[in-house]
């Protein structure tokens, strides 16, 4: 009750809306920080509401995490469904050793890196049966991915950079993916992975690299084709 | 006018800048509940009772075929002692090939 009324007091001082994001957030944590271990308990228990409580926490942050990852809604979808029925399946062996947040987003990227590698070869594998003048056709490739929270004026752009992190070394798109659409820091983002903040440092570092050498590649080349698609119709006419 | 190459570098680089985050699709969560009720059975619950019986009936078909199976060792290990002394007794009599000769 006195907890209350000091919020109250803060709503009046300060500015409202802000303040009540504030004290949203703070509840917010201060439930998941207390409530954790209950949680656990209830859903290892077979509750149904702590399991909908659980996803109503980390559904979109799960399934945001996927979509930067596999850069397709389906696919994306189909993992957080696979995620939380791994969570459901598993969560009695979970020993604590790392937050919940961090545990669901290991198995999040697990379950990521498992689909992308199903994909590669399936890939190759249409490739051998292409080469061997099998029916099916080599599987076309991917479409430029648009992500719906990416703001308006920059979605164009935001489909090349899309390109660009799906070509990078798993490490490094999963690194640049927790980092720059989860916003995790380095720490936590060190702790997903399993190494140190340095290693993830330089992990970035690295894949801000090759993203500017690929993008340069692409903007290089694009202007290259409509240069000489200019010339050839100059030719033409 | 046309942006330059590191323009648009630039320009793409910044564009996940303010960028939201993704909402799941609001049926996940049935999906999501839907998939596990159909992967996980019913549990299904014995008493002790029923357990205990089972158990003794285990024992009882077990016990009977371990008596089944030594009863049967000791009968065929008389049997070939009687084959031997038979062929024992064979071979005194006849220890030549020539039947003639006795």
């Amino acid at each position: 009750m006195t907890c209350l009324r000091t919020e109250i007091c803060l709503l009046n001082k300060y500015s409202a809306a802000a303040n009540i994001a504030f004290i949203e957030s703070k509840y917010h944590i201060a439930f998941n920080i207390m409530n954790e271990k209950e949680l656990i308990a209830k859903i290892i228990s077979g509750e149904e509401q702590a399991f909908r409580e659980l996803y109503r926490v980390y559904g979109n942050k799960i399934y945001n995490t996927c979509l930067g990852m596999l850069q397709q809604t389906e696919e994306a979808e189909d993992a957080t469904q696979e995620v939380f029925i791994e969570v459901f399946r598993s969560i009695a062996a979970f020993k604590g050793q790392s937050s919940l947040q961090t545990w669901l987003y290991r198995i999040a990227i697990s379950k990521c890196l498992d689909v992308q590698k199903k994909k590669k070869a399936a890939k190759r594998f249409a490739f051998v049966k292409s080469l061997w003048g099998a029916e099916n056709e080599l599987e076309a490739d991917k479409a430029h991915f648009d992500h719906p929270g990416v703001l308006l004026e920059n979605k164009e752009h935001a489909r090349v950079l899309f390109l660009a992190i799906s070509q990078l070394p798993k490490k490094q798109q999963t690194a640049f993916t927790l980092n720059k659409m989860e916003g995790l820091t380095y720490a936590e983002i060190a702790e997903v992975m399993q190494t140190t903040t340095s290693a993830v440092e330089s992990l970035l570092f690295r894949a801000n690299e090759n993203l500017r050498h690929s993008l340069s590649d692409y903007y290089k080349n694009n202007i290259q084709g409509g240069a000489s698609y200019l010339l050839s119709l100059l030719l033409i006419f | 006018m046309k942006p330059t190459l590191q323009e648009q570098i630039e320009q793409s680089m910044k564009s996940l800048n303010g960028m939201t985050r993704a909402e799941a699709s609001p049926f996940l969560f049935g999906k999501i509940m839907h998939k596990l009720s159909r992967q996980l059975p019913e549990p299904v619950y014995y008493s002790n009772k029923m357990l205990l019986r089972l158990a003794a009936m285990i024992l009882f078909v077990l016990s009977l075929n371990i008596i089944t199976v030594t009863r049967y060792k000791r009968n065929t290990t008389k049997k070939v002692n009687e084959d031997t002394q038979i062929l024992v007794v064979t071979q005194e009599y006849f220890e030549t090939d020539n039947l003639y000769i006795y």
